[in-house]
């Protein structure tokens, strides 16, 4: 694993195959580098985030909101209030713009809440923007 | 001995005697009204108004019920009035009144009676027939409440119960549209805006022109499933309610309703509104939606003035169920267009107040919000145009919640 | 409407079309009216009726929740209007019956094309610099006096010989109850009116008014007529030579004329 530390490694959590390979897409348009691991569902990356050692955590967590098992705001309830997540980007992409799933998620420690947009092109936008605090930091 | 009746009799009677003008004014006093009364002589009081003898509650009845009374009818019997003796005791009195036509003048003759005695026994049998009375309506109140309550509860258990289970279809129903609908349409919209992307130089112009509407019409759905939701949640969201700063919430909204799109398009002309209860985010997204769609009824590009003013008045809180008063504070807002909606002011005030809901989605997602939002505030919502072309939107607030209806 | 009609027992008389409509105070009912509505026959559509629990109104109406307030009256006010399709109604309202008109043209401008107030007043007790005539204790004793006279109340209930010499046509007498009131009723108006604080509303007045002002009346003094005069936009205050309370009773010359000045200073009749 001696490249993992220098390339960004995205965590992304969405049962629509469909959905993760766009964004693995886009977020590979904005960062060549970067690493991703895909998941399925909520308790499967929740499994894995719990296994893996802290140096080995990633900088960027995605989910969708909803997916079986485990929906992306449990997910985030389950890590909140466990400092060695503390260092991570969390972010919700989702087709739904429910006002109620945004304030749920805002709580659960969500950085930001994301619609899935309809074209390509706003997607990388948006990858853009939930790549910027890593390329910072 | 037989004798006439002479007038030192009435004098010195054993009763008071006093003519009233109609004007108010003492004409005339006998002597033993006058020693009553503490004065020495009768110029002292002849002349006088009544108000020199009776007390200012007697003068109330005497305005209120006496003088109409006798004025109208031509006597009255056993009034009880308390007259203010000259050192201020009060002296209680039962008084029989006659009116008379001297020369034309109507006056009033009055005899007066000490009721001092009789007082003493009426307080009583007063606080006792108050005591029952009392009784007997709270009693009678507490059956009917009961037995009202045993069958309102009934009801009530059985509308509850089928509201319930609206609420669980609505919450599915709302979960359906988020996910279910939206995510084949989404697909569609992000798979034809990739196949254009990627073969806009390869595809047969038809089949481009062909792939575009289809994309349009797939990002057309998608925003009305998007409102769509939105409208829903508001029917299931429960904020916090606070005291809304209004004048507050109406900047944020005029900001919200004007940027980006329309910088500088709306000039509200406010008077200061009172603070309401309420959930400030469904406040600021009604104004928002508000505002955007007299925004987009708008016949020309120019600046919308509106005037916005607020009264308060009472009206009955009760809505629904009849025979039931609670008056309320209640906060009008009235914004005016000044007529600058012209002709499509009539599609908005039909829209408004047009009582199908998911015609109004269907036709304006904004107005229905706008209506959702108000309803959970127990509110209502009206427009209309006067001759001048002027049309006014009435959105009415109670003040204050009732617990229990936010 | 015919339900609204009977609990008011609303009368109409007279050959005009503009209604006027006469709400009669506290203490009587719309007989207060009889020696007024005549002059006004010839031209308008006269309507009075009693408030409920006066007159010959339907006492089975009576929800003391909703009459704790003068609201309450107001919103029957409208009924009756709306019942009968009125629109641009000269109101014309004696003693509490005025603030009563003002909430009612408050809620519905639009139905009111001129309002009379005989003996307004907005707020009894005094307050705080502002002088209404009475205090706390006197408002008090006037209810005392009111459950004294419980026993006098049969004075009050008919029916009874009405002696009618005003309009001798009518014959020598005319047998009628006179302003039959409920004395629990009549007790709890009282309370709702002499506790009640319309200040607020004045301001909030938008069809024109006059305000008919008696030179010595206890229950409405001077003060009160200049105070509503210089809240109410678009009032006119009129002193009358009348004294008292009543000057539709006391003084119906005075009253019609005051009344039909207005008429010709600012014109009702489109």
């Amino acid at each position: 694993m001696s490249h993992s530390r220098q390339h960004t490694l995205v965590f992304i959590a969405d049962d629509d195959q469909e959905d993760c390979e766009m964004l693995e897409e886009a977020l590979r348009n904005v960062d060549k580098t970067i690493q991703t691991r895909i998941f399925a569902d909520g308790r499967e990356i929740l499994t894995q985030l719990q296994d893996t050692p802290d140096p080995e955590l990633p900088q960027v967590l995605i989910l969708d909101y909803n997916m079986p098992h485990l929906n992306g705001c449990q997910v985030l309830h389950e890590i909140f209030d466990k400092p060695r997540y503390n260092g991570i980007a969390k972010y919700i992409l989702s087709t739904s713009s429910s006002p109620q799933y945004m304030s749920e998620c805002r709580d659960n420690g969500a950085d930001a809440y994301y619609v899935k947009p309809n074209t390509f092109q706003e997607l990388t936008a948006l990858a853009g923007r939930m790549l910027t605090p890593q390329s910072q930091g | 001995m037989k004798r006439p009746l002479q007038p030192a009799d009435l004098d010195d009677a054993p009763c008071g005697f006093i003519i009233i003008s109609d004007d108010g004014r003492i004409d005339a006093i006998n002597n033993t009204l006058t020693q009553i009364l503490g004065y020495d002589k009768k110029e002292d009081l002849v002349g006088q108004t009544v108000g020199a003898i009776f007390t200012i509650a007697s003068r109330i009845f005497y305005q209120t019920h006496f003088y109409p009374l006798v004025n109208l009818h031509g006597k009255a019997h056993e009034i009880f009035l308390t007259l203010k003796k000259k050192n201020g005791d009060h002296y209680p009195a039962i008084c029989n009144a006659v009116r008379k036509e001297e020369n034309n003048i109507a006056v009033t003759h009055c005899i007066l009676l000490s009721a001092e005695q009789r007082g003493k026994y009426e307080k009583e049998i007063i606080e006792a027939r108050r005591k029952a009375e009392q009784a007997i309506k709270e009693n009678s109140e507490l059956v009917q409440a009961k037995k009202d309550l045993e069958d309102s509860s009934l009801t009530l258990d059985g509308r509850l119960n089928r509201l319930a289970q609206i609420n669980d279809n609505m919450v599915q129903f709302g979960h359906f549209i988020s996910h279910e609908i939206q995510e084949p349409i989404r697909k569609i919209a992000v798979r034809s805006d990739n196949l254009i992307q990627k073969n806009k130089d390869q595809l047969p112009p038809y089949t481009l022109d062909a792939l575009r509407r289809i994309n349009a019409e797939s990002t057309q759905l998608r925003a009305f499933a998007v409102n769509l939701e939105r409208y829903i949640s508001l029917n299931l969201d429960k904020e916090k309610s606070t005291g809304i700063d209004l004048d507050a919430v109406i900047r944020q909204a005029r900001h919200n309703a004007e940027s980006p799109d329309n910088p500088g398009a709306l000039i509200l002309e406010t008077t200061p509104l009172p603070s309401i209860d309420g959930y400030a985010f469904q406040m600021e997204t009604l104004f928002t939606c508000l505002f955007q769609a007299l925004l987009d009824h708008r016949p020309d590009s120019q600046p919308l003035l509106l005037t916005i003013e607020g009264q308060l008045e009472q009206t009955n809180s009760f809505r629904y169920l009849p025979g039931k008063y609670h008056y309320v504070s209640t906060l009008r807002i009235i914004i005016n267009d000044r007529g600058a909606l012209a002709i499509r002011a009539r599609e908005l005030t039909e829209l408004i107040n047009s009582k199908t809901d998911i015609t109004t989605i269907a036709r304006h997602i904004g107005i229905a919000s706008c209506k959702a939002i108000i309803n959970n505030h127990s509110g209502s919502f009206t427009a209309s145009t006067n001759p001048t072309g002027a049309t006014s939107f009435v959105l009415q607030f109670p003040l204050r919640q009732h617990p229990g209806t936010l | 409407m015919s339900n609204i009609l009977a609990r008011h027992n609303v009368r109409v008389s007279g050959e005009g079309t503009q209604p006027m409509l006469f709400a009669h105070g506290f203490g009587c009912d719309q007989q207060m009216w009889r020696r007024i509505t005549p002059a006004f026959e010839k031209d308008f559509k006269v309507i009075v009726f009693d408030y409920v629990g006066s007159g010959k109104s339907d006492l089975s109406a009576y929800n003391p929740e909703k009459y704790s307030h003068l609201q309450g009256y107001a919103d029957d006010l409208l009924d009756i209007c709306r019942a009968m399709g009125l629109h641009d109604v000269i109101f014309v309202g004696h003693s509490v019956s005025s603030m009563v008109g003002v909430l009612a043209a408050n809620k519905a401008p639009g139905l009111f094309s001129r309002l009379i107030l005989i003996g307004p007043s907005a707020r009894y007790i005094n307050d705080d610099g502002y002088i209404g005539g009475f205090a706390r204790k006197d408002i008090e004793d006037l209810l005392e006096t009111m459950d004294k006279n419980y026993i006098g109340w049969a004075n009050f209930l008919g029916p009874a010989i009405m002696k009618n010499a005003d309009r001798p046509e009518l014959g020598q007498e005319l047998t009628e109850s006179f302003c039959s009131t409920d004395p629990i009723i009549a007790r709890q108006f009282a309370e709702v009116t002499f506790f009640s604080d319309n200040r607020g509303d004045l301001e909030k007045v938008r069809v024109p008014s006059l305000i008919l002002q008696c030179s010595d009346d206890l229950i409405a003094p001077l003060a009160v007529g200049e105070y509503l005069h210089e809240h109410i936009p678009q009032s006119t205050l009129q002193v009358m030579t009348a004294t008292g309370h009543c000057p539709h009773v006391s003084a119906p010359d005075e009253t019609i004329d005051l009344i039909q000045q207005y008429f010709v200073n600012s014109p009702v009749i489109a």
